[in-house]
């Protein structure tokens, strides 16, 4: 949905769709405020999607950093949570991902039906924790499931995605750290907004770490 | 005994040992297929520097220098997190701990959704090149298009 941030270009013939779906599913009444319900459905926006052309699949893609595992629970206000903790923290996280989507991919394949074509929809999530933790054999069925099918190069994307998120995580308590012992508002002003802005999977970005933060690598 | 000998004799003694302990430490580094050896590649890692290291081992040992383990500790008396605290001093401050500085803190919104981003961008870089599934045609069956949007993100 957030594909369609930038454009007004179709928007209120979607909206009207979006409403259509909403009050046939029995999600929404015909008499409810719908614009700002609209507005709320249009701006959640997955990290990125993927095509199978063969199969029709449209997939969601989510890559999550996973605060603490269920052992650090104790580490996490009691205000946030609310978590189911018979599960582990990586399938909570994951379930809470598919839950945000899930209307969005009914919505995908009610619009793809109506059409008369046959779309199937998916959600494919990556979770690794700040710490480094990650479920190996969560990571080989998504990857798998999306055509990558050397072990050996599913084995490869997981250890540097695992490996680059307690790398770049360091940069947030590095931030702490000196904003805590210089100046809380130097914090808010650290990071150019164009790291925020660029898009998710630019091909010509080197992914960076230090690149993207827009800090320089010392030994702080 | 040299020292990279004595170095060895404590790694070994120290792996001698993890299995005696049973704290929240310990159950986090025995967990299987959660991709420890990776951890093990950091710490063997020369480019990472030394205090980064200390930082996450901090982290996994639940030793970080934040509020709430100064309170645990009894080096202060507030648990509130400093930054929250200075910068939305109309709002209730939450607990500064690992959890709070990682994922929460308002102040730290933006590196945390640079960090996301840079991790997010390579991992998709890498999946785009290696998903090679073919069509009997040779096109790839799998394509995965680049959003386009240029809005600034909030969490």
């Amino acid at each position: 949905m957030g594909l369609m941030t930038n454009t007004q270009i179709g928007r209120s013939d979607v909206g009207k769709d979006i409403t259509l779906f909403h009050c046939a599913m029995g999600y929404w009444d015909a008499d409810d405020l719908i614009n700002p319900k609209i507005q709320a459905f249009l701006e959640v926006r997955p990290d990125g999607v993927a095509f199978n052309v063969i199969a029709w699949i449209c997939a969601f893609l989510e890559y999550t950093r996973q605060l603490v595992s269920r052992d650090g629970a104790s580490e996490k206000p009691d205000l946030y949570t609310g978590a189911d903790w018979s599960l582990d923290r990586a399938q909570d996280k994951d379930l809470e991902k598919d839950t945000r989507y899930a209307r969005h991919l009914e919505y995908i394949s009610w619009t793809s039906r109506r059409q008369g074509t046959t779309w199937t929809t998916a959600q494919y999530n990556f979770t690794v924790g700040v710490r480094g933790s990650a479920i190996e054999a969560a990571w080989e069925d998504r990857l798998t499931k999306l055509g990558v099918n050397s072990a050996k190069t599913r084995d490869v994307i997981r250890r540097q995605a695992i490996r680059k998120t307690p790398q770049l995580s360091d940069v947030i308590l590095r931030q702490f750290h000196v904003a805590t012992h210089t100046s809380p508002k130097w914090a808010l002003q650290a990071l150019s907004t164009t790291s925020l802005t660029r898009p998710p999977n630019d091909l010509n970005s080197t992914g960076n770490l230090w690149e993207i933060s827009g800090l320089q690598y010392s030994s702080k | 005994m040299t020292k990279v000998v004595k170095t060895r004799a404590h790694l070994m003694a120290a792996r001698l040992q993890l299995h005696e302990h049973d704290n929240l430490t310990a159950k986090f580094l025995k967990r299987e297929n959660n991709c420890r050896s990776i951890l093990g590649d950091h710490w063997k890692d020369k480019r990472v520097s030394f205090r980064a290291k200390r930082r996450l081992l901090q982290s996994i040992s639940f030793q970080f220098p934040c509020a709430a383990n100064f309170k645990k500790w009894r080096w202060q008396e507030s648990e509130e997190c400093r930054l929250c605290k200075a910068l939305y001093p109309k709002q209730p401050a939450f607990v500064e701990c690992l959890g709070h500085i990682q994922g929460y803190c308002k102040s730290l919104q933006m590196p945390r959704i640079a960090v996301h981003h840079g991790i997010w961008r390579d991992l998709i870089r890498h999946i785009g090149k290696q998903s090679l599934e073919e069509h009997e045609d040779g096109s790839r069956i799998w394509t995965f298009p680049t959003p386009v949007s240029a809005v600034k993100h909030e969490e």
